[in-house]
């Protein structure tokens, strides 16, 4: 697993809890099932049993998510030998908490490109410090993103 | 294991009788299906299990004799029911080799040719261990596989049953096809596998159609449903039992490599028994072709499944559309099945000239099992004869000991000598002993062909060796 990994979270979703704000809830609870599970890398079918634990799911549903976290880089693969034949199988290609800090830094860098000043102050507001904190702050920001735009 | 005990092994009746048989079944079968262009793949496939049942049959005939004591002294039983312990000069060793004590014998068998046949494997020697194993195997396997229905098939090849909404088209057409087969509508599986592959597991309500990833990827839904087609009319077929079957019939002569080439041979018979039917349900005939085509081409970019797995796989599996090459295929060549699809329909016209041939062939084969089995007991005998007897003269007594059972015959004897420590036994293929007071067992000598009369030897047990195995130390 590694860290630099540029994961496809170009769909955010403003409505999601936790990784469903950047990820379908079948991807969600399909990477959360990964990254819990001990078994490393793990097949499709492994997975698809896992969930069905706990939700009704078809199995080829399961295999074309997993074939789409592949494509958004949350998913590594390889074909694997095995009794079953010949299978792919998958692993994280990335932490959880690596992904995590991956995916709010390329949300907010998009918001930072787009809107600028209007996030740092956001982000500012947001905090807990008092009215003069926050106007050094804001300023210090700004002048950081002008540099950063230069 | 020295050369000596290797060659008794191989002349004991049921190993060469089988080998024989199956053999030359074998052969003659093969050459009568390839010439016999009347004859349907179906009566092919059931002619392939002929070889297959040869040493089946044979050890009906020479089932291991079970009177052997694995360890201690051998137990003889005397005319009043007694039994004789200690004896010291015949081992156990020595039973092992071939020497089978038939307590139940209530007769002496003619020393003909007869005599040869009746002679048994002991249960400890290789060949009746091989025997056993091979029919306990055979027995488990045939067992599980009719108790276990698909479900161990189910979970050793990791097959996924199909939801009511994955693929409904292939559910509705395969429900379809099965009405027009009329047939129970068999359930639908999955596997992982990436190779394009197709297969059915259980019989009956449990049977499952199952498809591999990779050639629901490849196939178009005209190509998978032709596909879905070959596989039902292996359900119409009931091969699951034909499959069964041969794989019992293998597993028994699990020592012998022709039977799994025979095996192969009747397995191909089905698969184009198969493919026939395919085409006679699919809407465009073609599509089978396409699908077997595009399924061999996507096969050569992906490595190759090992010899093992195959082997386990092809075990549990009633059909699998899987192309394999070679002797050991269960599958035919793919040019083969192609000319099969184009020209599906077997030429029913029995011309005189195939009858004739086949009838010949037919000929060959009685008379090749004949005349090999005349050659095996003759090198029997002269193996025999090769191994001698030495008893001592001092343990030589012509007195007593129900010679007035005999029939006189000059070329008979009726020896009685005192085994302690002073016979030397070597003579693997023929039962010797039997009979006698603690310390003397009664040794029947006779020539082929002359008779004892066996009610009035006061001997319940004795067994025959031929005079030529006898010899005296001077």
């Amino acid at each position: 697993m590694t860290g630099d990994k540029k994961p496809d979270v170009s769909q955010y979703n403003i409505d999601g809890k936790a990784l469903e704000a950047f990820l379908g809830p079948l991807e969600s609870n399909i990477m959360e099932a990964i990254w819990a599970s001990k078994k490393t890398p793990i097949t499709v079918r492994e997975i698809y049993e896992a969930l069905k634990k706990t939700k009704s799911i078809a199995y080829t549903t399961v295999m074309s998510t997993m074939d789409r976290l592949f494509e958004k880089n949350l998913l590594d693969r390889k074909i694997e030998k095995g009794r079953g034949g010949l299978y792919y199988v998958y692993w994280p290609a990335l932490e959880k908490q690596n992904f995590q800090k991956n995916a709010v830094r390329e949300v907010l860098s998009s918001l930072i490109d787009n809107f600028g000043e209007v996030v740092a102050n956001c982000l500012v507001d947001e905090t807990c410090l008092n009215e003069e904190e926050r106007k050094a702050l804001k300023e210090q920001l700004n002048k950081n993103m002008t540099k950063k735009k230069e | 294991m020295n050369f000596e005990s290797i060659l008794t092994q191989i002349f004991q009746p049921y190993f060469y009788y089988s080998i024989t048989f199956l053999v030359l079944s074998f052969v003659c079968i093969k050459a009568i299906t390839h010439y016999s262009s009347f004859m349907g793949q179906r009566k092919k496939s059931l002619l392939s299990l002929i070889p297959l049942a040869a040493p089946l049959i044979v050890m009906l005939f020479f089932w291991p004799s079970t009177n052997i004591q694995t360890t201690g002294p051998i137990l003889i039983k005397t005319a009043a029911g007694q039994i004789n312990t200690n004896i010291s000069g015949i081992t156990t060793a020595h039973a092992i080799s071939g020497f089978a004590i038939n307590s139940a014998m209530p007769s002496l068998p003619p020393p003909n040719f007869l005599n040869a046949l009746v002679q048994v494997p002991s249960i400890l020697s290789i060949t009746g261990i091989l025997c056993l194993i091979g029919l306990a195997a055979g027995g488990f396997f045939a067992l599980t596989m009719l108790a276990a229905d698909d479900r161990v098939a189910r979970k050793i090849l990791h097959v996924i049953s199909l939801s009511p909404s994955e693929h409904q088209w292939l559910q509705i057409k395969v429900a379809e096809l099965s009405s027009k087969l009329a047939i129970i509508t068999p359930k639908i599986g999955v596997v992982e596998d990436l190779r394009p592959n197709a297969f059915t597991i259980g019989y009956g309500e449990n049977t499952t159609i199952v498809f591999s990833i990779g050639l629901l990827n490849i196939l178009d839904h005209e190509e998978i449903s032709a596909v879905a087609a070959h596989e039902l009319g292996h359900v119409k077929h009931h091969d699951f039992f034909y499959k069964t079957l041969a794989s019992t019939l293998t597993i028994i002569s699990f020592f012998n490599p022709l039977a799994y080439i025979a095996s192969s041979m009747g397995q191909r018979e089905r698969e184009m028994f198969a493919d026939e039917r395919a085409i006679e349900l699919s809407e465009k005939p073609s599509a089978f072709g396409n699908a077997l085509a595009k399924i061999c081409k996507a096969l050569e970019s992906l490595p190759k499944e090992s010899i093992l797995a195959s082997f386990s796989s092809n075990l549990l599996v009633s059909s699998s559309v899987l192309h394999r090459i070679g002797i050991l295929s269960t599958h035919p060549r793919l040019d083969m099945r192609l000319r099969n699809i184009d020209n599906p329909k077997p030429r029913s016209n029995l011309n005189r000239r195939n009858f004739i041939l086949v009838c010949f062939l037919s000929l060959i084969l009685v008379c090749s099992v004949i005349a090999v089995s005349f050659v095996m007991v003759n090198i029997q005998t002269s193996y025999t004869a090769s191994q001698q007897i030495i008893v001592p003269p001092a343990a030589f007594k012509t007195a007593g000991y129900g010679l007035a059972g005999l029939s006189g015959n000059e070329s008979s004897y009726l020896l009685a000598a005192n085994w302690s420590g002073s016979v030397i036994i070597n003579s693997p293929i023929y039962p010797v002993i039997s009979g006698g007071n603690n310390n003397t067992i009664v040794m029947v000598v006779h020539n082929e062909g002359t008779s004892v009369n066996s009610q009035a030897n006061p001997f319940n047990n004795f067994f025959v060796v031929p005079p030529q195995n006898v010899s005296f130390v001077p």
